[in-house]
């Protein structure tokens, strides 16, 4: 298969991340056919990406692109506003935490257990979130 | 996001439809906490029309759990879907709050429950 992509950019408001996450379902569901739980798993990572994008980064605007093939579906999403946090973010990586834990924090958490890989990076003042899932298994 | 409510005794039986995500927790906690408010305290959330929850969506349940069991009450979600039910295994939420398979086992977990706290 031939690489393809799909770029969207929108109002960070978390009723354009529904937009967004839908038009998301459409492209696992080609990708990963019949393996609905990778399909799932890699909306749910990336409709997390999206949900932090809006509620933490201050970013007026989300651009999300996605790009997949018979090896893999990489999607980024991308805010501008300060750096993420990297020490916060490790924190709440702590698998021993977890239960510890009331009503949030698991966003990153669920990010890592549920795709192949995942990159943070800040560049050109933008925050940019890397999330794969290999598609060919 | 829509609500059925159902009566089984004392037990009140919320059926949310749609998707559970950060656009609409507050409609969740919102409904819980006019039921805590008129005195109901036996709540189960039956999830099975829920076909997308996000962290946010957790969130939610979890603090309406809090809601329920800081009132008193006896609070359990069943019926969950596959990508739901998922996201309670990964972060453990499954640990922390009642789960049962269908509605009907919720319903039998939660009247255990209240005659436990009843002491009977």
């Amino acid at each position: 298969m031939d690489e393809r992509t799909l770029v969207m950019e929108f109002e960070a408001d978390f009723k354009n991340v529904d937009i967004a996450r839908a038009s998301l379902q459409g492209i696992t569901a080609d990708c990963f056919g019949k393996d609905t739980e990778r399909a799932s798993d890699i909306t749910m990572a990336a409709n997390e990406a999206m949900n932090n994008a809006v509620e933490h980064t201050g970013s007026t605007t989300v651009k999300v692109e996605v790009a997949w093939n018979d090896k893999v579906l990489s999607v980024f999403v991308i805010s501008d506003g300060p750096p993420f946090d990297p020490v916060a973010a490790v924190a709440e990586l702590k698998q021993e935490d977890i239960l510890e834990r009331d009503e949030g924090g698991y966003g990153l958490y669920l990010i890592r257990e549920l795709v192949d890989r995942f990159e943070y990076e800040y560049r050109d003042s933008h925050n940019i979130w890397k999330l794969f899932k290999l598609t060919g298994i | 996001m829509d609500y059925k409510i159902e009566m089984a005794h004392d037990v009140v039986v919320l059926v949310p439809t749609g998707n559970l995500v950060a656009s609409e927790t507050e409609s969740l906690k919102s409904q819980v906490e006019k039921l805590i408010e008129k005195k109901f305290r036996c709540i189960l959330l039956d999830m099975s029309r829920i076909d997308f929850m996000d962290s946010s969506g957790l969130g939610s349940v979890m603090a309406v759990n809090k809601l329920v069991t800081g009132a008193g009450g006896v609070f359990a979600c069943a019926a969950l879907q596959e990508g739901v039910r998922k996201v309670f295994r990964v972060t453990r939420a499954d640990q922390k709050i009642a789960v049962a398979a269908t509605q009907l086992e919720g319903l039998l977990q939660i009247q255990e429950r209240t005659l436990h706290v009843k002491g009977l």
